[in-house]
């Protein structure tokens, strides 16, 4: 009775819990909607226009918003690719080079990474990778997409390294015993068998790390200059995050400049569902071709 | 009553001092902006000053690069540092500097004053906007302009004749009461101003 009764308690508190988060979930939602109303239905298409620049508080206001969207994509693009190529290896590595419980220490210390607050990585970023990319290249001034990419991608490689690692372990219990077996050298079974089969690892950590990526606000306010333009690769950009944020606080109430930004922000949101749709039907392909 | 003092960094306007009721401020300081470039910015060497004109074409973008304010300057791009556009900061530049004129898209938005005056530091072809306080803290990092041949001083910032400042004021509604008028004594006596000028901003004394 006793036991039952507690069934019945936990699995309230579990649904109370996974309806309440998925409430406010919505409501979030239906915030933003409601707030970038008039956004949409007073500016509406010239809000993506190529033309239509970012003057906010101009005399002759202008919300262009499709730089900072071409912006945000540019940046976690680049760094989810450099986040890929050091992710992968640094797990391949830390499961396959090292003995097990210096992996693990390594493992730890990376995840350590990942709980840096980003104004830090921001600010390592501005004095080192921004000033090193003036001294360098030769630029003018180094604040500049690549600049944002890398210090997003550094930001990233501990959520890749954590998926892949996990992916790497399954596959090792898998193959290794069987393609040791069949005579095939430890580089030919990390080559030939380990690689393909964590496929699915690799691009759940990716779709992971790019959703964290365009939500990353503050480490990419700090290096990529904030210029409303359209991005170039050793140019200066803006993303909808840290337009947000620069924005938001001196913004005035109920303005359309604050709708507006609410837009972007909805923008954000789609951008998020589709690439998380896309990890997630890719995934389900690979599935198919897998049974 | 919701809250008896409101913090303003700009002048109150007139349609915010008729919404208040018996609308009273008490100036506690000045905040002053300072042009401030890097120290081997070939410019120092050549000019001391820059008139209003001359900063508003640097900041438009209408000079892209110092050699078109100065001929014996080298052509490197003229790189812009504000802080963000709509925030309080920038708009004292706007209106004391550039009026009606726009700064150009491509410059560089800092999101805090530090990080403005840490780009300046590392960069030596920017121009930036840094307030009297971190400039002062910076001394030898960065090299201030004189505007209109007005040097940002304590003296100059308080007479008015340098113009990129704003006043910081406390704004309440009415007579204050005896527990208000004690707390504008501290921060308007002697106490209150040196933390003023302590903070990085000109007392009002």
């Amino acid at each position: 009775m006793r036991k039952k009764f507690a069934d019945i308690f936990f699995k309230g508190v579990i649904i109370t819990a996974a309806v309440s988060v998925s409430a406010l979930l919505v409501l979030m939602l239906i915030h933003i909607i409601r707030e970038s109303i008039p956004a949409f239905s007073t500016l509406g298409a010239e809000m993506f226009q190529a033309d239509t620049k970012w003057q906010p508080v101009s005399g002759t206001p202008q919300f262009g918003l499709l730089p900072a969207i071409t912006g945000t994509l540019y940046v976690s693009a680049i760094a989810v690719i450099l986040a890929l190529i050091f992710g992968v290896g640094g797990a391949l590595f830390l499961n396959y080079y090292l003995p097990d419980n210096i992996a693990k220490i390594f493992l730890s210390f990376i995840e350590l990474v990942a709980g840096i607050p980003s104004v830090i990585f921001g600010f390592i970023g501005l004095t080192v990778v921004v000033k090193g990319f003036a001294k360098i290249g030769k630029m003018a001034a180094g604040q500049c997409v690549l600049a944002a990419g890398i210090v997003l991608g550094v930001m990233l490689l501990p959520y890749v390294i954590a998926t892949c690692s996990e992916s790497v372990q399954n596959a090792r219990k898998t193959y290794e015993l069987s393609a040791l077996a069949l005579g095939l050298s430890k580089e030919a079974v990390l080559l030939k068998t380990i690689l393909p089969s964590i496929r699915r690892g690799i691009i759940a950590a990716a779709m992971m790390a790019f959703g964290r990526g365009l939500g990353e606000t503050m480490a990419v306010m700090m290096v990529i200059g904030n210029s409303p333009i359209f991005p170039k690769f050793f140019g200066r950009g803006q993303t909808i995050p840290a337009l947000t944020a620069l924005e938001m606080g001196s913004i005035e109430y109920g303005s359309m400049h604050l709708s507006v930004l609410y837009a972007a922000n909805a923008v954000l949101l789609i951008l998020l569902f589709v690439v998380l749709g896309c990890g997630h039907m890719l995934r389900r392909r690979l599935d198919k071709d897998e049974t | 009553m919701t809250t008896t003092f409101g913090m303003v960094a700009r002048e109150v306007k007139d349609e915010e001092k008729e919404a208040i009721k018996d609308e009273k401020e008490y100036q506690v300081g000045i905040d002053a902006l300072t042009l401030a470039v890097n120290p081997e910015n070939p410019v120092t060497k050549v000019l001391d000053n820059l008139t209003k004109d001359q900063i508003v074409a640097l900041f438009s973008g209408e000079y892209a690069t110092w050699k078109d304010l100065d001929d014996s300057l080298p052509g490197e791009e003229v790189v812009v540092i504000t802080r963000d556009i709509n925030g309080g900061a920038h708009e004292v530049f706007q209106k004391n500097i550039m009026g009606d004129t726009d700064v150009k898209a491509d410059a560089i938005q800092a999101s805090s004053m530090g990080e403005l005056v840490q780009s300046v530091i590392d960069n030596p072809y920017a121009i930036g906007y840094a307030s009297y306080g971190v400039a002062n803290q910076n001394e030898g990092k960065i090299v201030t302009l004189k505007v209109d041949g007005v040097e940002a001083t304590a003296e100059n910032i308080i007479d008015g004749s340098y113009i990129i400042q704003r006043p910081l004021l406390l704004v309440t509604s009415g007579e204050p009461t005896d527990e208000q008028q004690a707390f504008l004594d501290v921060v308007l006596g002697e106490e209150g101003q040196k933390t003023v000028e302590d903070m990085g901003f000109i007392p009002m004394g």
